[in-house]
C-alpha cells in the first residue's frame, strides 16, 4: 500500500468527515449516501493507459467500506496516518492527519467495536495485534460479500432503480423511507461515476496533441459506450457486463467476484454467436480484468468462482470457464484466486485445462469437488439442496451461500496454544500470563482423558467469546450503516426494508479461523502414546521439556517424534485428528447456537499464519521445536507426511467436511509427474474427490527449483506458490514462509 | 504384532510371513497407474550396478546414515556385539559383521542415523497395507507390485500376497529377474496378471561375470511365463487390465549398451507375443551410497551416468 498521503487524499478525508459529522446516529442510512458520495469519484484513479475496462481506485485513508486493511465499516487507516503524522512530509499536512486521526480513531467501527467488548470478553480477546503471543483474536471485517451479480446484470441500474422506487411505496416508517431512499441515491451515485469515466475518455478523445493509436482509440470508444449503457439499459454485450460488474464491484469494495462463468457465460457465447467478438478478443478483455483485480484486491481476496452445479446455462458458462483459465495462465499474477467447481459427469475439457495450467507452474486454478461440498454445506449450514448448490469459496475458502448468508471471518484461534493452556492450566509459556480459565494441574489428570477433557473446556472457553464478539461486530456494523451497495443486491435486504445488518441478510452467520490443528491432534497423539501409554515420562517432565524447548530431553524429543503422525493413513494419529477435528467443529457450532448468529462454523483455511503464529508459541509435544512453524491447514505439518500421495489424500478424506465453513488442503507435486503421468494423476485427484476430497491446491515444482529460487530471487520472479489461503510469488514471501513451502513433502 | 506373535502365529500355520525391505505407495515406474510396490528383501543376484542393495541379503540388517550421525556414542553404549564404536578421530565406525541385529542401537539414535533395512510382516500385514489404495488402483488401472530384491525367492510368501490382492480385486505385477527355479513361477502364474521382466544381460559370461546368475534358467523361465500368458490369454485378469510380460532393461554403460545386446531384447520382443513392451532402465547412481550405509562393497566404480542424448539412442535401437 502506498504509504505517504497526498494533500488531495487528506482534502477528500476533510470533506468525508465533514459530510459525516454533518449527520446524526439515527440518520445512519443518509448518512452512508451522503458520505459515500463523498468519497466517489474523489477516490477513483484515472483509467490505466492499457485498461480495457474504466475503474481504478485508491480508497481513501478514512472512507466507507465492508473492509479496508485492518477495519471496516467506517474505517481509517490509523496505522499509516500515524507514520505520516511523524514523518518528514510538509508540517500543515501532518497537522491536518493528526486532526482526522483524533477524530477518526476512536469513532471507526473497529475502535467502536473493540470500545464496546464487555469485561470478559476483552479479557479473553485481549490482544489486537496477531503478532503477539495469544490464543484467540478477534478480526475487525465485513469480509466475504459478494454482490447477486445476476440480477445486477438482468436489470442493470435503472432497472435496480425502478425495482426500489416500487418497493419504497410500501415503505413502513421513516427509517425504510429512509433506507430506499438513500439506496436510490447511491445508485445514482454509480451513474454518476459511469459519467465521470465517460467523460474522462471523452477528454482523451478530444486532446488533439496526444492522440492515442487507432486501436487504442477503438478500446476507449468501447468503454465509453459500455459506460454510457450504465446509465441506460441492462448490459447485452459481455464488455457491458463485465464493465458493470467491475464498476459496480469496485465501488461497493467487493473483493470477491462470485461465479463469473455463471453470469458472464451467456454474454460471452452470445457476442462469439452473433460475430461480435472473437476468442481472442474476449480473452483480452479477460486478461485486462484479471489485471485490474490484482491491482485492486487483496492478495487473500480475488476469487473468481467457475465451474460448478446449478449454472442457468452450462455450456455458456463452461465456454466461458475455459477462457478464465487461460486468462490465469497468461496473467501470471497471485490474484485473481480462480477457482474451478468439479462434479462428476462435468465437461471434461474443464478438468484437463486445468492441469495444463497447473503443471505448468500456475497456482490457478484452485480445485473444488461439488459431490463432496454441497452436500456438506447442506448439513454445515442447515439449508436445503437450492441454496447449498450455491456456495462458493471466498477469500481464503471460506464457504458462503451466494447472496444469501453472510459469514465474514471474525476470529481466529490458534489450537495448538491452546493445548499449551491446558497443559499449563490456563498460563502461556512465553508470557507467562494467564490466558484461559484455570482447568486444573496437568500433573493431576488421572488418564489422557483428563487432558483432553481440560483441551476442550479451554476451546470452548474462547469460541464462546470469539461468538459474541462476531455478534457484537455485526451489532456495531448494523447501528452505523446500512451497507447500502452491499444490500442493493443481497437477497432479502430489500423485501425486508433492512439493510445487510439490521436483519436483512436471509443468513447472517460467522466462521473462526482456526490454526495449527494438526499440530494439537498429533501433539495429543504423541502425549497420549508417549506419556500415558508407554510411561516413557510423566506430564511434569514433559512440561519441563516443552519449557526447556527439548533442550537436555533429546530422547523424549526423539520418541515423540517417532509417534506417527497425521497425512501417512495411520489409523491412530489421523483417529486423534478425527477426534479432534469433531469435537471442535462442534464445540463452535455449540457456542454458535447461544449466539443470534444463523450458523457459526470453523474454517481451517490457511495464509502465512501457520508461520506466523508458530513464531509467538513454545515447543509443542508433537516434536515441534519452539517458534517453528505449525502444521498448514488441514494437512500435515510439513515434511512430515512420508507415505506417499495417496496415504496423505486417505488422511485427509478422514476428516468431516459436513460440520464446518471451508478446508484448504495443499500438495505439492513435481512437475516431472505431471508431464509424464498426466493422466494417472488426474485419475489420483479424481479418485482423492470421490472419496470425499473436498479441495485441492496445487503446487507442481522442480525438485530444486524453490531451492535454487532462495539462492538466486532475481532469476525466479516468475514462480508462483500457494502458500495457504493465498497464492504469492516465491521470492517475495519471508523467508520463513520460503522454507515451510520448500520443506512440504514433494510427491513424485 | 510383535515379532514373538507373528513368529508364533507363522508356527500355528495361520500366517504367513515374509521380510519386507519397504512398502512404497502410489509408486508411478512400478507397472500402469497407481501402484503400492511391496520390496522383499533378499535376492537370487548379486548385480554390480543393483540400486536397492538393502534388497540383496534376505534378512533384516543393519544400515548406518553417516551424515546423520553426530557420534553421540549413544549406540556403542547400548551395544551388546561391539559393532558400534569411534574411531581415533571420534569419528563413529560401524563393525557390520559383528551386528548381531538387535536393534538396541536403532532405538538408542536420537537422530535416526541408524535404522534396520526389512522388517517382517504377515502376507495379511501387507495385503491390508495394499488395499488402503484400491480406489486409486480402480479409477487409474493401476494394483500391487511386488519387487525386491527378488520377490519370487520368497514365492509362497509371494503367491500368498498376491492371491489376496487378487481377491480384493487388485491388478497384480511381479518384477522378478528370473533366476528362481520355476516352480516359483508356478506358484505365481496364476495369480499373477504382469511380470516386470528385468532382462540385464544377453550372454552367459557376462551374467556370471556381473551378477552371479543363470541365463539359461532366466531363458527358460522367462519362455515358460511367455507360453503360460499365450495359453490363457484372456482367461484371467479384469477387463482392460495389462496383462502379460513387460521386458525392463537396465542398460549400463560399458556392460551391455551392445548392438547385440539390443538386438537380443528385439529378438525375445519378436519371438512372443506375450512381451508386450520393452523399457529401458538407464543406469544412475542413486544406488551408490546406499551401499556403503549397509557396510557393502560397490564394484561398478566410476561409470558415468548416461546423458540424455544417449538414452534416446537406446531407446532408438530397442525399437529398430
Amino acid at each position: 500500500m502506498e504509504r505517504y498521503i497526498t494533500e488531495e487524499q487528506i482534502r477528500q478525508a476533510e470533506e468525508f468527515t465533514r459530510v459525516y459529522q454533518s449527520f446524526g446516529e439515527e440518520h445512519a442510512a443518509a448518512r452512508e449516501a451522503a458520505c459515500l458520495a463523498a468519497q466517489y469519484p474523489a477516490v477513483l484513479l484515472p483509467i490505466g493507459e492499457e485498461d480495457l475496462f474504466a475503474g481504478r481506485v485508491e480508497y481513501g485513508i478514512v472512507g466507507f467500506a465492508p473492509k479496508n486493511g485492518e477495519g471496516f465499516g467506517y474505517y481509517c487507516q490509523d496505522n499509516r496516518m500515524r507514520e505520516f503524522v511523524r514523518g518528514e512530509g510538509r508540517k500543515e499536512l501532518r497537522d491536518r492527519t493528526a486532526c482526522l486521526l483524533s477524530f477518526w480513531e476512536n469513532r471507526c467501527s473497529r475502535a467502536r467495536t473493540r470500545a464496546a467488548f464487555p469485561e470478559d470478553m476483552a479479557r479473553a480477546l485481549p490482544e489486537d495485534n496477531l503478532d503477539a503471543p495469544g490464543a484467540a483474536f478477534p478480526l475487525y471485517r465485513m469480509a466475504g460479500w459478494v454482490p447477486d451479480y445476476r440480477e445486477l446484470m438482468r436489470l442493470g441500474i435503472p432497472g435496480l432503480k425502478e425495482k426500489i422506487r416500487k418497493r419504497a411505496k410500501d415503505a413502513q416508517g421513516e427509517q425504510e423511507k429512509e433506507l430506499f431512499d438513500a439506496m436510490s441515491q447511491t445508485l445514482d451515485l454509480v451513474s454518476v461515476c459511469a459519467k465521470h469515466y465517460a467523460a474522462q475518455i471523452d477528454h482523451i478523445l478530444a486532446e488533439d496533441e496526444k492522440a492515442p493509436s487507432e486501436e487504442r482509440r477503438a478500446q476507449l470508444l468501447v468503454m465509453r459506450n459500455s459506460l454510457a449503457v450504465i446509465l441506460e439499459r441492462p448490459p447485452r454485450t459481455m464488455h457491458e457486463a463485465l464493465q458493470l460488474a467491475w464498476l459496480y464491484s469496485l465501488l461497493a469494495v467487493t473483493m470477491d467476484y462470485g461465479r463469473m462463468d455463471d453470469y458472464i457465460g451467456p454474454f460471452y457465447t452470445a457476442d462469439l454467436e452473433e460475430g461480435r467478438i472473437m476468442q481472442e478478443q474476449a480473452l483480452g478483455l479477460l486478461c485486462s480484468l484479471w489485471t485490474l483485480i490484482a491491482d485492486t484486491s487483496e492478495t487473500v481476496h480475488g476469487r473468481i468462482v467457475i465451474g460448478g452445479r446449478g449454472r442457468t446455462d452450462e455450456a455458456a458458462a463452461d465456454r466461458f470457464a475455459l477462457i478464465a483459465m487461460e486468462a490465469s495462465r497468461r496473467v501470471r499474477r497471485s490474484i485473481p484466486q480462480l477457482s474451478l467447481r468439479l462434479y462428476e459427469g462435468c465437461n471434461p475439457l474443464l478438468m484437463d485445462k486445468a492441469l495444463e495450467a497447473l503443471g505448468e507452474g500456475r497456482t490457478f486454478p484452485i480445485l473444488y469437488y461439488d459431490d463432496v461440498n454441497i452436500p456438506s454445506v447442506m448439513k454445515a449450514f442447515g439449508v436445503e439442496k437450492e441454496e447449498a448448490i450455491d456456495y462458493y469459496p471466498f477469500g481464503c475458502g471460506e464457504y458462503v451461500l451466494g447472496h444469501r448468508s453472510f459469514g465474514s471471518p471474525n476470529g481466529l484461534i490458534n489450537i495448538l496454544k491452546v493445548l499449551e493452556l491446558a497443559l499449563f492450566d490456563g498460563v502461556e509459556i512465553i508470557s507467562g500470563r494467564q490466558l484461559g480459565p484455570r482447568t486444573g494441574d496437568a500433573e493431576g489428570f488421572r488418564d489422557f482423558e483428563g487432558l483432553y477433557q481440560a483441551f476442550l473446556v479451554q476451546c470452548r472457553y474462547f469460541f464462546h467469546y470469539l461468538a459474541l464478539q462476531q455478534e457484537l461486530e455485526y451489532r456495531i456494523a448494523g447501528e452505523e450503516a446500512a451497507y447500502l451497495l452491499q444490500s442493493i443486491l443481497y437477497d432479502d435486504c430489500l423485501a425486508r426494508g433492512r439493510g445487510m445488518f439490521q436483519g436483512g441478510v436471509r443468513y447472517l452467520g460467522g466462521t473462526v479461523e482456526t490454526y495449527g490443528n494438526i499440530s494439537a491432534s498429533d501433539s495429543l497423539y504423541a502425549i497420549r502414546r508417549i506419556v500415558y501409554e508407554e510411561g516413557m515420562c510423566t506430564v511434569g517432565e514433559l512440561k519441563e521439556a516443552l519449557r526447556a524447548d527439548y533442550a537436555g530431553y533429546e530422547e523424549l524429543l526423539s520418541a515423540l517424534r517417532r509417534v506417527p503422525k497425521f497425512g501417512n493413513d495411520d489409523e491412530g494419529a489421523d483417529g486423534m485428528a478425527v477426534r479432534m477435528h469433531e469435537d471442535i467443529c462442534r464445540i463452535i457450532q455449540e457456542e454458535g447456537r447461544k449466539t443470534s448468529l444463523a450458523s457459526y462454523l470453523a474454517v481451517l483455511i490457511n495464509n502465512d499464519h501457520n508461520v506466523r503464529l508458530g513464531r509467538a508459541i513454545g515447543a509443542s509435544a508433537d516434536g515441534r521445536r519452539a517458534y517453528a512453524p505449525m502444521s498448514n491447514a488441514n494437512g500435515p505439518t510439513a515434511g512430515w507426511d512420508t507415505q506417499g500421495i495417496t496415504a496423505l489424500l486417505n488422511s485427509m478424506t478422514k476428516l468431516r467436511t459436513d460440520i464446518h465453513a471451508g478446508a484448504v488442503q495443499n500438495m505439492k507435486f513435481s512437475r516431472n509427474m505431471f508431464r509424464e503421468h498426466r493422466e494417472t494423476v488426474k485419475g489420483i485427484l479424481e479418485t482423492y474427490f470421490e472419496q470425499g476430497g473436498q479441495q485441492a491446491m496445487l503446487n507442481v515444482v522442480d525438485r530444486n527449483e524453490l531451492e535454487a529460487a532462495i539462492k538466486e530471487p532475481e532469476k525466479y520472479q516468475d514462480l508462483f506458490v500457494r502458500v495457504g489461503g493465498y497464492s504469492g510469488r516465491f521470492v517475495q514471501l519471508p523467508k520463513e514462509v520460503q522454507l515451510d513451502i520448500l520443506n512440504r513433502t514433494l510427491y513424485e | 504384532m510383535n515379532e514373538h506373535d507373528r513368529k508364533s502365529r507363522e508356527e500355528a500355520g495361520d500366517e504367513m510371513t515374509g521380510v519386507v525391505t519397504d512398502l512404497l505407495r502410489c509408486s508411478l515406474y512400478d507397472g500402469p497407474g497407481v501402484r503400492t510396490t511391496v520390496f522383499l528383501k533378499g535376492c537370487t543376484l548379486m548385480c554390480a550396478w543393483c540400486h536397492n542393495p538393502e534388497g540383496i541379503r534376505p534378512g533384516i540388517q543393519l544400515r548406518y546414515f553417516k551424515e546423520k550421525c553426530t557420534g553421540c556414542g549413544r549406540c556403542a553404549a547400548v551395544c551388546p556385539s561391539g559393532a558400534h564404536f569411534l574411531d581415533g578421530n571420534g569419528t563413529h565406525r560401524v563393525d557390520f559383521a559383528a551386528c548381531a541385529v538387535c536393534g538396541r542401537c536403532v532405538r538408542a539414535c536420537l537422530t535416526g542415523a541408524l535404522v534396520l533395512a526389512g522388517t517382517r510382516m504377515t502376507a495379511e500385514e501387507v495385503i491390508g497395507q495394499v488395499k488402503k489404495d484400491l480406489p486409486y488402483y480402480r479409477r487409474t488401472g493401476g494394483g500391487v507390485t511386488l519387487s525386491g530384491g527378488e520377490p519370487l525367492a520368497q514365492s509362497e510368501f509371494a503367491a500368498r500376497i498376491l492371491q489376496g490382492c487378487r481377491a480384493a480385486g487388485i491388478h497384480t505385477a511381479v518384477e522378478t529377474a528370473g533366476n528362481v527355479p520355476w516352480e516359483a513361477f508356478e506358484r505365481t502364474l496364476p495369480v499373477t496378471d504382469l511380470y516386470l521382466f528385468d532382462y540385464k544381460l544377453s550372454s552367459a559370461d557376462a551374467m556370471k561375470r556381473y551378477t552371479c546368475g543363470s541365463q539359461e534358467r532366466i531363458l527358460k523361465n522367462l519362455a515358460g511365463a511367455a507360453k503360460y500368458y499365450e495359453r490363457e490369454a484372456g482367461s484371467h485378469g479384469g477387463k482392460g487390465k495389462e496383462r502379460g510380460i513387460w521386458l525392463r532393461c537396465p542398460v549400463i554403460p560399458g556392460i551391455n549398451d551392445t548392438k547385440e545386446h539390443f538386438a537380443a531384447i528385439r529378438a525375445l520382443k519378436a519371438r512372443y507375443p506375450a512381451i508386450r513392451k520393452a523399457e529401458i532402465m538407464p543406469y544412475h547412481e542413486m544406488g551408490k551410497n546406499k551401499w556403503e550405509q549397509l557396510g557393502m562393497e560397490y564394484r561398478l566404480g566410476e561409470t558415468a551416468v548416461p546423458d540424455p542424448e544417449t538414452v534416446k539412442e537406446w531407446t532408438r535401437q530397442l525399437s529398430e
